[in-house]
């Protein structure tokens, strides 16, 4: 097997400025005289999401914390991609603490936090809440709630903002089978909306279904593990539909597609080999397309098979 | 948004339960003071205020303990940090611990445990001192916190020296003479204020401004340093 270091700084002139959210620009970070990154180049397209994998200690919780901004690196350059604008980050910690709050008590301080306004806070909150299936515990302190609760919990407080990048930390580390499982749907959602995300992770499930790019920590260096740009949900469409019946005979037509919806505004995810045929049904339906917006994996050549290493 | 960082840190504290023992000991021994009838104003405003120094160090201690550190980590990332946060939690210590000055002040001249009412003056300058003492309390403990003194054996015994040592400042004084007098300096300035409330009828105006206003200055200056040294830390 081939390993090639990972070095995306070529990539911070060829990504579209709007569509980078992070860039670590030779990154380093040593805890006295232990090197845990050794100059890490790293971006970090809109709507991608990063999995790092690697063995305990690699540094990946470094890789993150540095990328959330919690950590300051020893050298190098961590910036916002689309010139220069702050970004807002959500991050989520391996083990998020029982506190003594409920989530109602807790995630309204963690937003007041984030300056959000009052109202809309409250309409976020409970916008989660119903997603998340937490209705019902709102209003229970946290101190009683299990593993996948408390990691629900922690995802919300990292979504509140709905941030540029989602950061997380074995999101999925310590969860019985069926909250992994719940877990990961909530992360496909989060996806499906356009949430660019980091995340460190063991489980392979969870890469498969979310990742459109593996890195590997090793020795503080990066390598990289591509995966094939013909994918499922490769592509995201941005189209305007004149009704919710139209969408649903649009989903007929197309068979397999995963759609998102505000408004009249449509946001549909397609295989990358079927795009023609989306936009085509999308024209003949009566929509209007508003664009589409490559999958970050189309910014790499073409792989080879269904994964490869570089 | 300072606002909801207060109503955070005290739900959170409130919940944790910590506040019990501190809470209760300070009230029972304020109200087990003044028990007996008459006192003199300003000696009994030194005692409580005293006593304050070290309940509120112990406030202080324990409101930092009830923060997890990942929360910590999660709070600092909202805020987009770290000074925001530190400020947040010291103003929240002094909170609490000023319902405790403001308790101090309030039972003996409610209750009339005093043997005359006192003047306004008397009451200002008590209640100041008792402020004086809750933020040189709440100073001291950060430097006490576990994250910078990770056994709680030794930072309790820091804490409770440095409270000593305080007290004593005066004797300490004395006993080092006028060369070595420097040594006890960078100590919180507790037996100044003591001195200021045993002592207040012979004190002119400036000395009283200055002893009022030398603990606020040196706890200032603590958290200040405090502050930098929680963002150096962070930074890794």
């Amino acid at each position: 097997m081939i390993w090639n270091y990972v070095d995306d700084r070529a990539c911070f002139r060829e990504v579209d400025g709007m569509s980078l959210v992070v860039r670590l620009d030779h990154v380093s970070k040593a805890y006295g005289n232990v090197d845990v990154l050794k100059g890490i180049s790293l971006a970090i397209g809109a709507r991608q999401v990063v999995g790092v994998i690697g063995a305990n200690g690699s540094g990946k919780s470094t890789l993150l914390k540095i990328a959330a901004g919690l950590v300051r690196p020893t050298s190098g350059d961590i910036g916002p991609g689309a010139g220069g604008a702050p970004m807002h980050i959500g991050y989520v910690p391996e083990r998020f603490p029982q506190l003594k709050l409920t989530p109602r008590e807790y995630l309204q301080s963690m937003g007041r936090f984030q300056r959000i306004e009052r109202r809309r806070l409250d309409q976020r909150i409970a916008e989660l809440l119903e997603a998340f299936g937490m209705s019902e515990a709102e209003h229970r302190r946290m101190n009683h709630f299990s593993k996948g609760m408390l990691q629900k919990i922690n995802l919300m407080q990292a979504v509140l903002h709905k941030p540029d990048l989602l950061v997380m930390d074995e999101p999925l580390s310590g969860l019985d089978a069926d909250a992994q499982r719940e877990l990961a749907r909530l992360l496909l959602g989060l996806k499906e909306q356009g949430m660019a995300m980091l995340l460190s992770c063991h489980e392979e499930m969870l890469l498969e279904r979310l990742a459109d790019r593996v890195v590997a920590l090793r020795g503080g260096r990066l390598s990289e593990r591509r995966v094939s740009i013909f994918r499922e949900a490769d592509v995201a469409i941005a189209c305007r539909l004149p009704s919710s019946g139209i969408a649903l005979q649009l989903k007929k037509n197309c068979g397999k597609l995963r759609m998102g919806a505000e408004g009249d505004s449509y946001l549909i995810h397609a295989d990358a080999l079927r795009v023609d045929d989306v936009l085509r049904h999308i024209l003949q339906l009566g929509g209007s397309i508003v664009s589409v917006i490559p999958g970050t994996s189309a910014m790499y050549p073409a792989g080879e098979g269904e994964e490869r290493y570089v | 948004m300072f606002k909801e960082m207060m109503i955070y840190f005290i739900r959170h504290y409130s919940r944790s339960y910590r506040y019990v023992p501190p809470m209760f000991g300070y009230l029972m021994f304020v109200v087990f003071l003044y028990s007996f009838k008459p006192n003199a104003v300003m000696s009994s405003f030194a005692v409580t205020a005293s006593v304050l120094f070290v309940v509120s160090s112990w406030i202080g201690y324990t409101l930092m303990q009830s923060e997890h550190p990942v929360q910590e980590q999660l709070a600092i990332i909202h805020l987009k940090s770290v000074t925001r946060y530190h400020i947040g939690l010291l103003t929240a210590v002094l909170i609490v611990a000023a319902g405790f000055a403001a308790f101090a002040i309030a039972y003996p001249i409610v209750f009339h445990r005093f043997a005359r009412q006192p003047d306004i003056t008397e009451v200002a300058v008590g209640l100041l001192a008792h402020l004086g003492m809750c933020c040189l309390g709440a100073a001291i403990a950060c430097f006490f916190n576990s994250k910078l003194v990770p056994r709680a054996f030794f930072a309790i015994g820091g804490l409770l020296g440095v409270s000593i040592l305080s007290f004593c400042q005066g004797a300490l004084e004395d006993q080092l003479g006028s060369r070595f007098q420097w040594i006890v300096w960078p100590l919180p300035p507790v037996f100044q204020l003591i001195d200021l409330l045993m002592n207040f009828d012979g004190y002119s105006i400036g000395g009283i401004i200055g002893s009022v206003a030398l603990p606020f200055l040196y706890a200032a200056v603590l958290g200040a340093i405090f502050i930098a040294v929680m963002k150096k830390r962070y930074a890794g």
